[in-house]
């Protein structure tokens, strides 16, 4: 069976939550008090992760999706057991989509669209092929490269004397509204609600045991990452040109501009977002794979890579028209959606509350 | 209601945001039957060795 160790899903964790807020930014709608909305929701996403953490640790050997037949029946478990690989293909449906609008409009703006992401989607197909290891291997390399290139960028936006400290403050001038409307539910479900993923490997980690730390781990070094970089937005752009943006991260990079002579930089911000993009797609699909492999009691998860790579690839490549229609989605649909709220937050408090409830009465 | 088959594209979404959940639990009910009438693997190869 594929296994990781600790450190490797350390690492795929820490790239799947920063995961696609590398470039959309994150908590814009909070203005200057973003990074605020984002540690909030860190700390809120940490509860939520823990909760899926307590359901495996409540049903041992068990993977997430086999806990819902387990602890409420086959009648009500196996439906609700289904939801989430059908939520996976969507969701990975959508990160397709974000290269889809992101890639033509920056660095490839000549090549077709589906070329870009066939390309994307085989090579997701090769890594799903090859199992899990491999991708917890390649984490574990990319994520210092990431981290040097992330620091280097630092360095750079630091020469290019564009922050002013001033545009951070002052702090909370429009009161907790805002913040609270973009940490409820919005920042919650991004990265952290979205980790149920992440969930559907936890089965593979050896030696057993951690995970929980792990996760917390990961889940806060994430948060302090993107509060961080929309700090440093904010500093650079002010609050109105932030919230305005499109690709605030992106614009970040392109900001960069040291003596005339360090500019350009903008493909390194579309580079390590398209790996984030493609190890948080990889995830999503092993994870609807092997929700589907447990569920039809298949011996090997083999022949559902190529449905299940093809269906990413054509939601991808058909859901949104342009970027601003796919991003209003996120911010109106998206978050009150029942399904996102109910299979990421209210269904696990649920399913905890049952499993530790029979667990004590055995 | 044929547009409600492409129910994940953004301007669906938009316009009739129920239709996703929707369909999710529908499809969700009929792949269970896959779950609920199919043995597992060794429930089924216990069966035919029990028989020879």
């Amino acid at each position: 069976m594929d296994t990781i160790s600790r450190h490797q899903l350390l690492a795929i964790s820490i790239i799947y939550q920063i995961g696609t807020t590398i470039i959309f930014g994150f908590a814009s709608g909070a203005g200057r008090d973003s990074w605020l909305a984002v540690l909030i929701s860190t700390v809120l996403g940490t509860a939520i992760i823990m909760v899926y953490v307590s359901v495996t640790h409540l049903n041992p050997g068990l993977t997430y999706i086999e806990c819902y037949p387990k602890q409420f029946g086959k009648w009500l478990g196996t439906p609700i057991a289904w939801l989430h690989p059908l939520l996976f293909l969507y969701i990975a449906g959508r990160i397709v989509a974000d290269i889809n609008n992101l890639v033509p409009s920056t660095i490839l703006p000549g090549t077709p669209s589906w070329a870009i992401l066939a390309i994307f989607i085989i090579v997701i197909g090769y890594a799903l092929f090859l199992g899990l290891k491999v991708m917890g291997r390649l984490a574990e390399i990319i994520l210092p490269l990431l981290g040097l290139i992330y620091v280097v960028e630092v360095v750079l936006i630091l020469s290019s004397g564009v922050i002013d400290l001033d545009n951070l403050f002052p702090l909370l001038d429009k009161g907790w509204n805002r913040v609270w409307k973009v940490v409820w539910p919005l920042g919650i479900i991004q990265s952290y609600g979205e980790s149920l993923a992440l969930a559907m490997i936890w089965t593979s980690v050896k030696p057993k045991g951690r995970v929980g730390r792990t996760m917390i781990l990961s889940t806060l070094l994430a948060g302090s990452f993107i509060a961080y970089t929309d700090a440093m937005a904010v500093s650079v752009f002010g609050e109105e040109i932030f919230k305005r943006a499109t690709y605030p991260m992106y614009a970040l990079i392109q900001a960069i501009n040291v003596a005339d002579f360090i500019t350009q930089l903008d493909a390194t911000g579309v580079l390590y977002f398209c790996f984030m993009a493609f190890l948080k797609t990889y995830i999503y699909l092993f994870a609807a794979i092997r929700s589907i492999q447990k569920l039809t009691y298949a011996q090997s998860n083999r022949s559902f890579i190529m449905p299940v790579t093809v269906i990413a690839f054509v939601l991808g490549l058909t859901m949104a028209p342009n970027v601003i229609v796919h991003i209003t989605v996120v911010e109106k649909i998206v978050p009150y959606s029942p399904i996102y709220l109910s299979l990421m937050i209210f269904i696990p408090m649920v399913l905890m509350a049952v499993s530790w409830l029979r667990r004590k009465q055995v | 209601m044929a547009s409600f088959i492409a129910f994940w594209k953004s301007e669906m979404m938009l316009k009739f945001p129920w239709v996703q959940p929707v369909v999710f639990v529908v499809v969700a009910i009929v792949l269970s039957f896959f779950t609920w009438f199919r043995k597992p693997r060794q429930e089924r190869s216990k069966d035919s060795d029990s028989e020879e």
